[in-house]
């Protein structure tokens, strides 16, 4: 672990920012029902652009247990960010749950045009 | 075997995730994937009306019910409207899905409207029940008081 590990808790919703080997990982963990998550996941998020800045990330939501429909616009959102800042951002979900196979499966349908973004189910 | 269970809703943001529970332990006899739509479908509604829903005269609680039959789950949600826009887009979207057989093409078009950032606000809820969980959707706005009622067979 580096010191540049940041953990953002917001009710039950846990967002871990770590790095190890020089490989960087935001993971999501318990579930995202806050009302308004825009400002405080997506504040976390681009607050972690010049740390990963043109590097590879690995964004893994199999820990994550739900996330309200609210929870979808700061990720899109930070989607868009990552790519524009050239952060090679892996996106991994669990395609046995439900949920994440019919989100993500949905996420990475409209993100064609994100060239440094990629989805990939486990 | 029928069971119903009513519930009036406070303004009060962890409502949402007890809600949610009480559907799914509700339904803990049923398959995962009825139970986590449910829960989700209630989630989302009640969490509209708290976030959107305004306290009138003729509203002056909002209400959550959830019915299960040996056929259907129904969850219904009543609360006064704020303003005449959010009504408007509500009752748009749920025409939408009810005219459509595909209820995919409205769930990827507001996400790709997210995405590219020409629109602020979620406005995600309505086509995530229709269309990840599978309930249809139908709506009445009487004297100021619109109820969502969102239906999924359970054979």
């Amino acid at each position: 672990m580096s010191p540049e590990n940041h953990t953002l808790t917001l009710d039950e919703l846990q967002i871990r920012f770590t790095t190890e080997d020089g490989k960087s990982f935001i993971t999501w963990h318990g579930t995202s029902e806050i009302q308004d998550p825009a400002a405080s996941i997506g504040g976390f998020l681009r607050s972690l652009i010049p740390v990963i800045q043109e590097k590879r990330v690995t964004m893994d939501f199999r820990p994550l247990e739900y996330m309200n429909s609210a929870t979808i616009q700061p990720l899109l959102q930070i989607m868009r960010e990552y790519n524009a800042a050239g952060i090679f951002t892996e996106i991994v979900y669990d395609a046995n749950i439900e949920w994440q196979r019919i989100v993500f499966r949905s996420v990475a349908s409209i993100s064609t045009t994100l060239a440094n973004v990629s989805i990939r189910r486990v | 075997m029928h069971k119903s269970i009513k519930m009036d809703i406070p303004v009060a943001w962890q409502f949402v995730k007890n809600v949610k529970l009480m559907v799914e332990e509700t339904l803990r006899s049923y398959p995962d994937n009825i139970r986590y739509s449910a829960g989700m479908v209630a989630s989302e509604l009640v969490g509209n009306a708290i976030k959107y829903g305004d306290r009138t005269e003729s509203a002056p609680q909002a209400k959550f019910e959830i019915s299960v039959t040996d056929s259907h789950v129904v969850i219904e949600v009543s609360n006064g409207v704020r303003s005449v826009d959010h009504l408007e887009q509500v009752t748009k979207r749920i025409d939408e899905l009810a005219g459509s057989t595909n209820k995919e093409e409205f769930y990827l078009r507001r996400l790709q409207e997210l995405l590219s950032g020409v629109s602020q606000g979620s406005q995600l809820g309505i086509y995530r029940i229709g269309y990840e969980g599978e309930f249809d959707l139908s709506y009445t706005f009487v004297n100021q008081i619109l109820t969502i009622k969102a239906t999924r067979g359970l054979s």
